[in-house]
Parts: structure tokens; C-alpha cells; sequence
């Protein structure tokens, strides 16, 4: 017993005294080694912005957006540091970078610390092309063939920047109309963008009278013309079918548009004009696929990825023709349906895409136009939708389907 | 005189690595550097001490039954002292070194000298055996890393040699290569010592450090044999 209480007693006095001598220890050594950490993370920073002196970390506003992980100021003001960590959609690591922003609001240098999607954007290259830019990144482009890890990327930095300006005292960069136009057609024609949120509008080459610039999205199912107005630029927003939807300013408000009814009707003029240049191309093609076919453009009041439809006559009955051009993988996949006047597909056909060899391209073959032939449009089997492995195809033509038919039932209530 | 040979013998003649073949984990570990083999065996060799002076000296407080767990608890503590001591002031050596310095607790060269030596002996002579202890085990990792490094990676101490960097023997530098030099230099040291080191009796069944809690009666192994 004795032993026992002995043995317990030494035992809990060694425990002690060890414990009371780290503690000592640590409490000399826990300073030095939290600071050799904080400077190991400013050395990350220090690349971003080589002048700075030394970095303080600044409070991130609640509701910020989730990729920014930290904010710092250089305490001799040189600029900002912000931390940057994006999920995408085709990696299950995080790609993080940091960007250092100068005082004058311009982005000094990013770096780039992981990267493991499955294309690469060029991580030696893409993220250099954003040096020099401010908050309005007007200058920086989306990479080909990748373009949803680029536009992860680019949308990141946007983030950084959204934050940065909240925080600090740096000003906002200007935009340039092209950039304005392509969030307008984000809030006007959500259908005329891909799954990321990207709408590519490309601008007219050609001058017109009484507009300052016409721009088309990528599936024809909307435009934006500019016209100046004392100084200032407005944005009209026009449908597919030509019909002019609302006026706005550079900040995206909308305008009255009786007051702009000069500049509206000279873009309405150019748009109709283009809209019927595409029209008479689905017309020649319609032509070609019903022998002896009569078809005409109908104008609907449904806005969505549908972006056009005609009324055809052939000699073994009439229907309905829709193109449907929803955003697939590469990007718009044009389908022309042609109805019967009971909505049942007579012929199912994908006049363009841009889907990956192998897997999305699978939506043009005839064997898949042969499995949505005799279904109605109002109730396709989901079976013969899904292409196996390609997600964003499917979608697209999910998309399809919803939107003729919504179109479809729209012409019924009308006649 | 007795001090000294209680100094000098576990350069070669008891060395920790090449004779007693203890410690071998980090010995093959950290011996692809010649840097990371001198950490290693500096940062032993300071646990080393100071275990065996506090051990020796609380040799006739700490009861026989709770020896071990006592041993270890002091080991522990002078190891984590100086993981904190390394973070703070070196820490690249404290990165290089990794889980390996955690690891010196349960280095057996430690605890059985604690076990064999300092609970026996007196505190100038368990501080001795483990200033002798722990040069000879930076002296073995010193010399296998010299080996590796130099004909392995072609460099010393990070320097690049000129000549030798463009032969480099890089298996010598992986685990496998480890073995063969570790293999090489026991063959050598038993060599030059004509093998008589091994046959000390502290390697019979009584020098385990096990010896106290084993249920083995060691005489009668002895006479089975």
C-alpha cells in the first residue's frame, strides 16, 4: 500500500513539474514562433506586392462573396493583398491565388498557388494577363475551350475586387460599353448566357446610322444597340424577333423609353433588318429538309432561348417550325424543331454546335434525332433526352424542349 | 580514467548505432542530408544529456514499478522543450527534421541508456555516458550522411561538389541505399574491432531493458542454452 502511494505520488510530481517547466518554455518560445508564422504568410504577399513593408489583415464585410479568404493592407500603403479561393466545377481542390493590388487601384502581380482542373488555361500565362487591370477588368478575356475555369478565375478576381472596394479607399475602375452591354444581357436575356453566367455578345463590325454600336449574343436571342445621348450612353435591349424590350443607362437602370423614341426606332430598323437576314437562312433550310414547303417567320412574345419560329405549309399539311439555340457544353447548340399542329415532333434536327468530340457531338447524330421524331414536345421521354456522360448537352436540350413548347402553347393561346 | 572511457567508448567501441544498433529508424531516415544527420543527432544528443543527469538524479526517488512511465515522462518533456526551442529559433531545421524529432521520445538509444546506465550510475558519469552516447550517434549519422550525400545527391551539406555532381549514385540517397551503407559500415566497424564488442554482457538477457517486467527467469535461459 505504502509502496503503492509512493509510487503514485513520484509518478504525478514528475507529471507536474515537467508540465510546469514546457509551460515555461513555451511561454518564451509561443511569441517567436507565431511571428516567424506571421512573417512565412507575408512572404506569400510580399510576392504580390514586392514594395510593401509589412501587411495587416483587414476585416472582411459579412456577405462578402466566399472566395475572398483574406484582405491585408500594407502598413507603409503601397496597396493591398487579397487571398482568393474558387471552387470550380471540374475540380475537387480549390484553385487559390492572391492578387496584389497597388494604391492607384491597378493589379501589381497575382500569384497563382494551386491550379487542378482538368484543361489548363495556361496557369503561367492567363493570370499575367490580368496585371495592370483595375476593378472593371475590361481588358481580360474568358480562354477558349476552358472557359469554366477561366471564368472562374476572372469572376474571383471580380469578387476581390468587389470586397477590396469596400474596404479600402481605391476607386473603381471604368467599364467599357462592351463589358456593360454583356451584365445587361446577364439581367435582360438570362438565356442567351452558358451555366457560368458567361454571355459572349459580339459587336457589329458594320456602322449604322443613328446608333453608336449593335451587339448580338451568341445564340441570336437578343441584341443591345448603344446610341450616345448628351455625353451619356444608353443601352436598348432588343428580343429575338426584333421587338425592343427597355432602355437603360450605363449603370443598368432602366430609362423611359418614350424619351428615347428617336434612337429606338433607328436600332429597331437595324435590328429587324439583321433578324431577317437569319430568318431567311432557316427559311432556305426548312426549304431543304420538306419538299415544296411554304414558310413564313412568326414574331412570338415568349423570351427565352427559342430565337425564332415560322409557320410551314407543305403539301402533305402544315406546321410549325422553332429554333431553339439553349447553351450546351462549348456553347450554343442550334436545334430546329418542326411541330405538328398537335405538337408531335416530325423532325428533330441540330443545325449547329460546338459540343466535345466523342461525348456532347452525340446530340447532332441522326440516330439521337431519331429517338425525339414522333414524341410530342409537350411530354419527351427523359430517356431519349439524357446523352450519357454529358450533363450540360442534356441540359441543353431539356432546355430546348421546355422553351418550344412554351412557345408552341404560346401560338395556341394566340390563334 | 574511468570517466574518460566512459566518454570515449560510446564513440566506437559501444556505438549507439553501428554496435548496439539502436535508433535505426531515425538513422536511416535522416541520413540522405548531412545537415538534417547533425540536427538529428544534436537534438538527441541534448536529450541524451539531460535525461540522464535529471534520471541519475532522481535515480533513488523514482520507485522500481513506475521506473519506465517516470523515464518516459522526462524523456517527453526535455523533447518537446526542444521541438519549441528548434521551432522558435530554427525552424527550417525544425521543418526538415519533421515527425522524426517527435519521435526521439521513443528512441530507444534514450531510454535504454536511461534504463542501463544513468539509473545505475551517479550524475557526472550518466552526464558523460550521454555526452559519449549522443556524439557517437551524431558521429554514426554524420558518417552514413557524409556517404550518402556526397556520392548520392554529389553535394555536402546542400554545397554542390563540382566533378562528383555529375556522377551521383542516386539509390544511395533512397531507402534501399540506406540499408547498404548502414550494412557496409557495421560490417567495417566489426571488422575493426574484431567483433569483440558484441559479446558484452549487456546484450545477454539481464542488459534487456525489459529485464525488471519480464517474466523470463534468465538463468534458466541461460542454462538452456
Amino acid at each position: 500500500m505504502n509502496e503503492s502511494v509512493k509510487s503514485i505520488t513520484v509518478l504525478t510530481a514528475i507529471c507536474l513539474i515537467v508540465a510546469i517547466i514546457l509551460s515555461g518554455v513555451n511561454y518564451v518560445t509561443a511569441p517567436v514562433i507565431a511571428e516567424n508564422q506571421a512573417n512565412k504568410a507575408n512572404e506569400s504577399l510580399i510576392v504580390v506586392l514586392p514594395d510593401a513593408e509589412s501587411f495587416e489583415e483587414i476585416a472582411i464585410p459579412e456577405g462578402s462573396p466566399e472566395t475572398v479568404t483574406g484582405v491585408y493592407k500594407d502598413t507603409a500603403g503601397t496597396g493591398y493583398a487579397v487571398t482568393v479561393s474558387t471552387s470550380s466545377q471540374y475540380s475537387s481542390s480549390d484553385m487559390q491565388f492572391t492578387i496584389g493590388v497597388g494604391s492607384d487601384g491597378k493589379i501589381v502581380n497575382i500569384s497563382l498557388t494551386n491550379y487542378a482542373e482538368s484543361k489548363d488555361f495556361g496557369t503561367d500565362t492567363y493570370p499575367q494577363s490580368y496585371i495592370g487591370q483595375d476593378s472593371a477588368l475590361s481588358g481580360v478575356d474568358t480562354v477558349a475551350g476552358v472557359t469554366y475555369s477561366s471564368a472562374a478565375f476572372k469572376n474571383a478576381v471580380a469578387d476581390a475586387f468587389s470586397v477590396l472596394l469596400s474596404v479600402s479607399d481605391i476607386s473603381a475602375g471604368e467599364k467599357t460599353d462592351e463589358q456593360i452591354a454583356a451584365e445587361l444581357a446577364q439581367q435582360v436575356f438570362p438565356y442567351a448566357c452558358n451555366s457560368a453566367g458567361i454571355c459572349s455578345l459580339s459587336a457589329s463590325a458594320e456602322s449604322y446610322d443613328g446608333i453608336s454600336a449593335l451587339y448580338e449574343t451568341e445564340n441570336d436571342t437578343g441584341y443591345i444597340a448603344t446610341a450616345d445621348d448628351n455625353a451619356e450612353t444608353v443601352f436598348m435591349t432588343f428580343d429575338a424577333f426584333g421587338a425592343a424590350i427597355s432602355v437603360y443607362d450605363s449603370q443598368a437602370q432602366e430609362l423611359d423609353s418614350a424619351e428615347y423614341s428617336a434612337q429606338l426606332e433607328s436600332a429597331s430598323a437595324v435590328v429587324a433588318g439583321l433578324v431577317q437576314q437569319k430568318q431567311d437562312k432557316i427559311i432556305t433550310r426548312i426549304g431543304k429538309m420538306i419538299d415544296g414547303a411554304q414558310v413564313t417567320p412568326l414574331t412570338l412574345s415568349v423570351r427565352s432561348s427559342v430565337s425564332s419560329a415560322y409557320s410551314v405549309t407543305a403539301p402533305d399539311g402544315s406546321y410549325t417550325a422553332f429554333v431553339a439555340q439553349p447553351y450546351g457544353y462549348g456553347g450554343p447548340v442550334e436545334i430546329i424543331y418542326i411541330l405538328t399542329s398537335d405538337g408531335e415532333i416530325s423532325r428533330f434536327k441540330v443545325i449547329s454546335h460546338n459540343e466535345t468530340e466523342y461525348f456532347g457531338e452525340a446530340v447532332a447524330e441522326s440516330g439521337y434525332a431519331e429517338k425525339q421524331e414522333g414524341a410530342n414536345i409537350t411530354s419527351p421521354s427523359e430517356d431519349d433526352i439524357l446523352i450519357s456522360g454529358c450533363t450540360f448537352t442534356s441540359n441543353a436540350v431539356r432546355t430546348a424542349y421546355d422553351d418550344v413548347a412554351e412557345a408552341f402553347e404560346s401560338l395556341g393561346a394566340v390563334e | 580514467m574511468k570517466q574518460l572511457s566512459i566518454l570515449l567508448k560510446g564513440l566506437i567501441k559501444e556505438n549507439p548505432v553501428f554496435v548496439l544498433v539502436l535508433g535505426t529508424c531515425p538513422t536511416l531516415a535522416m541520413t540522405d542530408s548531412v545537415t538534417r544527420a547533425i540536427g538529428m543527432g544534436l537534438s538527441a544528443a541534448a536529450v541524451l544529456i539531460c535525461s540522464n543527469i535529471v534520471i541519475s538524479l532522481l535515480r533513488n526517488v523514482i520507485p522500481d514499478k513506475v521506473r519506465i512511465p517516470s523515464y518516459i515522462v522526462v524523456i517527453a518533456g526535455f523533447v518537446t522543450a526542444i521541438q519549441m526551442v528548434l521551432h522558435a529559433y530554427m525552424p527550417d531545421l525544425y521543418d526538415s527534421l519533421g515527425t522524426y524529432l517527435a519521435l526521439i521520445v521513443v528512441n530507444c538509444i534514450i531510454l535504454g541508456r536511461a534504463e542501463m546506465f544513468a539509473s545505475k550510475n551517479g550524475v557526472l558519469d550518466s552526464a558523460l555516458d550521454g555526452v559519449g552516447m549522443g556524439l557517437g550517434f551524431t558521429l554514426a549519422l554524420f558518417l552514413m550522411a557524409t556517404i550518402r550525400e556526397v556520392f548520392g545527391a554529389g553535394s555536402f551539406c546542400g554545397y554542390e561538389i563540382p566533378v562528383l555532381s555529375n556522377y551521383t549514385i542516386p539509390i544511395l540517397i533512397q531507402a534501399p541505399g540506406g540499408f547498404m551503407v548502414f550494412g557496409l559500415l557495421i560490417a567495417i566497424v566489426n571488422a575493426v574491432t574484431k567483433g569483440k564488442v558484441l559479446k558484452k554482457k549487456d546484450f545477454g538477457c539481464k542488459g534487456c531493458p525489459a529485464y525488471s517486467s519480464c517474466s523470463h527467469n534468465c538463468d534458466a535461459v541461460k542454462e538452456a542454452k
